[in-house]
């Protein structure tokens, strides 16, 4: 709701949600100020993209410096409550709802003054990513490290993370902090929690030393840091101090993991997988640089598996669900023992109604299996976890990443609705979605009923995850994001890669000058590679030589 | 003039010992440049043979160096391209290490010496001596010969005890008005397999103190910092601690100046060695007393008398036996020798004491400091030895066995042995056996057809001896020189079979000569011991 108050000079001046939008004071002043500003420091092309209409006091001094200006408001409140003699002022310009509407062919400004920040956080991100335009920064020129939890879902996250870090073809380089589980699991489940606690720190300490030291000598360009990955504040400045990007993927739901509130504001990129009422809470800390960047699936749960008429038996069923058993889910599934229903997973053996359905007896079951069991059945249920056994179905805003595994496998599913999920995938074409139980149970019997109909959705679905929602597309746009958002990625590469041709132009070995362009080994600096690739010839020559004598005395 | 270059890129201790190799080339007339690790060159600086010393910096090399692979690439093509314009006439890569192989490969020179990478990526044997230090690896360096003697082998040069200096420094009195005997220690800090306890040299040097009988004093580097500390409750006009103030300059003026020096293996002691300065050497952990005894004569080696010792260098070692028993009155007592306070040690069984001393071919050799009796593992040692410097050294003279023989008498008595050496004739059956298989093939038409089936089933012979030879779990203690012939032959590049075929006959006349004069000396042995 938008109200109307007169400043002080007599301007018309909004106020949404007690907040300002322009100075109660002068805010034609204060408009050409900020305008001035961003004329002086930001004017790079001729269009312009303005995020927040407001009254268009801080528009209307740039009207002359742009051949074409998009305003982009998703409250329409604000036009209507708009004076017309304002508005009028404004009719040069065009005013979306939609970023998506924007030609990101061209080249635009961002002009976002700081107020309107606090109502679109994450919005230049958001444009940055949709405007996808090539950088020119090669992948193969990037040094990430990625830093991994010490457990726990998010593990298998970041296995993922990595494959599709290497598919890109990143030099990567990893900090693999499992190694630390087994003196973590006893910290944990120490007695005295105060004790606990402070071991708990000294251990973060020694393994956030422990990546400084590989950060040192690998000198990435980016970090990248998986949700619960252990790393102390002081290196993370450290870093920064050091010239390097880091970013975070936060794949938790913010209001049951609180930790981001310590360390969102510090990172050069904050990811989540949820936005609106987190961005606005992101934003009251002051984190500015956040992306939604939701889950994905692994190519692998795509990969071709013939299974037997033995595994079909044993993975098939009509309906199934493969998960951890949380209340609402067990809530659920004991109303639908009439079906032929198959459970997989952990923390279902408490349940007697559920017993005969349990597989395996309740065992953790491992990534291949799961994929038999989301392409052999008829129908995978997924209905994100909860604590509570009623309501089972929250309708929460975030999708869990077995929503993407089941489409990447070519699995039909009936999904709980979710908030986001309309932004991703078309109910009743890439999957199915359900609202309550009975309309759960109705779907099952339409669906089991036809089967040609269940194939075509999970094929269309799986086409979609495999070409929008892989790992490899999530990758693909953060790196993209932070090259664009971040200049000095690609002009450190540009320098080192200046220096290296430097280099190499004063290589007196023409036959080695030859191999390295013909193989871009100038981008790439990896020494195992380039002795690998030229050893390939029958003899050694004198290049593959002295290789070969940095290897060995490097070890 | 000739122009000879040699590369070593290892640590000062070993550059030390290549000092003598410089001296021998420049003498047949070579002009001599040396190839180096920066960071441990300047003792080379003393050496004025040396034409050229060229640097590595071995920082810019290291995985954490902010050289980029080209940058590097290019420091060494630089390198490379700079030495090659030299036109040298001998290379000599007298160590057993795979990154100066790969520089042996690249640089040029009419002749090269040593271990050298060739183009089918092989490593190459370029040396008798090279083959003979590789295949003593397994022994864990305890061969039988100093790597002064080795590196000089190497490169085709016998080193002479007077090739084996450098230029003197000014010495100094270290302020010192009284006339005893100066003392130096150098005990290292690192807490490594092959340095004796800081505790216990603490006690011999305050016993000696204590008795007023020598000036003690301390060196060490920056490594042995975090010594000072623990000495500084040592407080007598006697005790000068020199730990942290000396750079390379002062430690070869001040140990120049001492009667005597006391330390593990470690390059000080090298710098004793090559100005004459007496040594006691207390030898640990991976540590041979063969390989890196001090080059000079007379100096005394305490070992502890225990199977495990020498060890391989990668080993971590949970007891440490070797430490624990060479006690604190073994060096007292070896100190008090060398000083002439003592005319002996006590005899005890769980320690050694060894003397330097050159042998009748001038090669060093470690001798007991007390004649014993020779033990069957000493006497297979000893003769090995011997059939190794006449396979090793073409300019013996004819009766350099008898001397050799009455040499070693001198340190050992030869008593109650009856060694046994039925497997060894029985080997040296089969040796025979290859030879003639050898020679068949040598007499083969290889160009007739008719042939081909007795070409090959000769050569399947000759492949199934020598498999069941090297695979025969029977010949533990003459395995060297089995390596010796396999690593010789894997270095033949004859291109002409027939060739190739003479010259691994000479490989396997070698390795049959050697088991028969083994023979020979242990009958001798026992014959001479039974009357």
């Amino acid at each position: 709701m938008i109200k109307i108050i007169q400043s002080k000079n007599g301007y018309l001046v909004p106020i949404k949600n007690n907040i300002s939008i322009h100075s109660r004071y002068n805010p034609i002043e204060e408009g050409k100020k900020y305008a001035d500003r961003f004329l002086n420091s930001e004017k790079k092309n001729n269009s312009l993209i303005v995020i927040g209409l407001g009254f268009g006091y801080h528009i209307f001094p740039l009207l002359e410096n742009y051949e074409e200006i998009i305003i982009y408001e998703n409250d329409e409140e604000f036009f209507e409550k708009m004076p017309l003699e304002l508005k009028n002022k404004l009719t040069k310009c065009q005013i979306i709802r939609d970023l998506k509407l924007l030609n990101f062919t061209k080249k635009y400004d961002i002009y976002l003054i700081p107020v309107m920040e606090k109502f679109y956080p994450g919005i230049v991100e958001e444009i940055t990513v949709l405007s996808q335009t090539n950088t020119n920064v090669k992948y193969s020129n990037l040094r990430i490290m990625l830093n991994y939890p010490i457990y726990g879902g998010s593990y298998t996250t970041s296995i993922y993370v990595k494959n599709a870090l290497k598919q890109i073809g990143v030099n990567l380089s990893e900090m693999d902090n499992s190694i630390a589980e087994p003196l973590f699991e006893k910290i944990r489940n120490l007695e005295n929690k105060e004790i606990g606690g402070n071991l708990s720190s000294l251990l973060i300490d020694i393994l956030s030393s422990l990546f400084w030291e590989k950060y040192t000598e690998f000198k990435p360009h980016i970090c990248l840091f998986m949700a619960q990955s252990p790393i102390s504040t002081n290196i993370l400045k450290k870093i920064k101090e050091t010239g390097g990007i880091s970013a975070f993927w936060f794949v938790e739901d913010y209001k049951r993991f609180d930790y981001w509130k310590e360390y969102a504001p510090i990172f050069d990129l904050f990811c989540t997988i949820q936005k609106d009422d987190f961005f606005a809470e992101l934003s009251k800390i002051n984190a500015k640089n956040i992306l939604y960047l939701p889950m994905a699936a692994s190519n692998s749960f795509s990969k071709e598996i013939s299974l037997t008429s033995e595994e079909l038996e044993f993975y098939g069923s009509d309906i199934s669900f493969m998960g951890a058993g949380y209340p609402n889910r067990h809530s659920l599934l004991s109303k639908l023992t009439d079906f032929d229903l198959k459970i997989w997973g952990t923390d279902w053996n408490d349940n007697k109604t559920l017993l005969p359905f349990i597989q395996k007896e309740g065992k953790r079951v491992s990534i291949d299996e799961t994929i038999k069991i989301y392409k052999s059945s008829k129908i995978n249920i997924n209905l994100h976890s909860s604590m509570n056994f009623s309501p089972s179905i929250e309708n929460g805003d975030f999708v869990n990443p077995r929503t993407f595994e089941i489409l990447a496998c070519g699995g039909f599913q009936l999904i709980d609705n979710r908030k986001y999920l309309p932004e991703l995938f078309e109910d009743g074409k890439d999957l199915v979605v359900f609202h309550s139980e009975e309309d759960l149970r109705e779907k099952i019997i339409y669906y089991l009923n036809h089967p040609e109909e269940r194939e075509k959705i999970a094929k269309t679905g799986q086409s979609k995850v495999l070409t929008k929602y892989t790992y490899v597309n999530r990758m693909k746009t953060l790196l993209n994001l932070l090259i664009k958002k971040y200049p000095i990625i690609s002009e450190t590469i540009f320098t080192e890669n200046a220096r290296k041709n430097e280099v190499i132009q004063k290589i007196s070995n023409p036959d080695f000058r030859t191999f390295i362009k013909e193989s871009d080994f100038s981008k790439i600096d990896d020494l195992d590679k380039m002795i690998k690739k030229i050893s390939e010839s029958e003899t050694m020559s004198n290049s593959e030589a002295i290789l070969r004598f940095i290897k060995t005395f490097e070890d | 003039m000739e122009k000879a270059l040699i590369i070593n890129l290892t640590r000062m201790g070993d550059l030390i010992q290549t000092i003598g190799l410089v001296k021998s080339l420049t003498r047949k007339g070579y002009k001599v440049d040396f190839l180096c690790v920066e960071s441990f060159s300047k003792i080379l600086n003393y050496v004025p043979e040396i034409e050229n010393i060229i640097k590595i910096n071995a920082d810019n090399f290291l995985t954490n160096s902010s050289k980029n692979v080209f940058e590097k690439y290019l420091e060494i093509e630089e390198i490379i391209n700079s030495l090659n314009q030299n036109n040298y006439s001998l290379l000599v890569n007298p160590i057993a290490s795979i990154p100066s192989a790969y520089l042996s490969f690249i640089i040029k020179a009419k002749e090269k010496k040593g271990i050298v990478f060739t183009k089918n990526r092989e490593q190459s044997i370029k040396s008798k001596w090279s083959a003979f230090h590789l295949a003593n690896e397994h022994n864990s360096g305890d061969h039988g010969f100093n790597l002064v003697d080795i590196f000089g082998g190497v490169g085709d040069c016998k080193i002479s005890r007077n090739d084996y200096k450098i230029n003197s420094k000014e010495k100094t009195d270290f302020g010192i008005r009284n006339n005893l005997p100066k003392i130096g220690f150098h005990i290292g800090a690192s807490k490594s397999n092959k340095t004796w306890e800081k505790e216990k040299f603490k006690t011999v040097i305050l016993e000696l103190l204590k008795e007023k009988c020598c000036n003690i004093i301390l060196f060490g580097g920056y490594n042995e910092l975090s010594l000072n500390p623990y000495f500084a409750d040592v407080s007598s006009n006697l005790f000068i601690n020199r730990i942290g103030k000396t750079g390379l300059d002062e430690l070869i003026s001040e140990i120049s100046s001492l009667n005597l020096l006391v330390t593990n293996d470690t390059g000080p002691m090298h710098i004793a060695a090559i100005q004459k300065i007496p040594i006691i050497d207390v030898s640990l952990g991976p540590v041979s007393l063969w390989e890196t005894s001090p080059y000079l004569e007379d100096c005394l080696i305490i070992e502890a008398n225990i199977k495990c010792h020498p060890c391989k260098f990668s080993y971590i070692c949970d007891h440490l036996s070797c430490h624990h028993l060479i006690q604190e009155s073994h060096l007292l007592e070896a100190i008090k020798y060398k000083l002439n306070l003592e005319n002996n040690l006590s005899n005890n069984q769980s320690v050694n004491f060894f003397q330097t001393k050159f042998d009748p071919a001038g090669y060093l050799h470690n001798v007991p400091l007390f004649k014993k009796n020779i033990s069957e593992y000493d006497l297979f040692f000893e003769l090995k030895r011997l059939i190794w410097i006449q396979s090793l050294d073409p300019n013996l003279e004819n009766d350099f066995q008898e001397k050799y023989l009455e040499y070693i008498k001198k340190y050992y008595f030869f008593e109650n042995i009856n060694l046994d050496f039925t497997i060894l004739a029985k080997i040296n059956t089969d040796i025979k056996y290859l030879l003639e298989k050898l020679k068949d093939l040598k007499n083969i038409n290889l160009n007739s057809e008719k042939e081909i089936d007795r070409i090959k089933q000769t050569w399947t012979d000759v492949k199934g001896i020598k498999e069941r030879l090297f695979n025969a779990n029977n010949k533990k203690e003459i395995y060297d020189f089995f390596l010796f012939a396999k690593f010789r032959e894997s270095s033949l590049n004859s291109l002409d079979i027939k060739n190739m075929i003479s010259e691994t006959m000479n490989i396997y006349e070698l390795l049959h000569h050697q088991i028969k004069s083994l023979i020979k000396l242990l009958m001798r042995c026992n014959n001479e011991s039974l009357s």
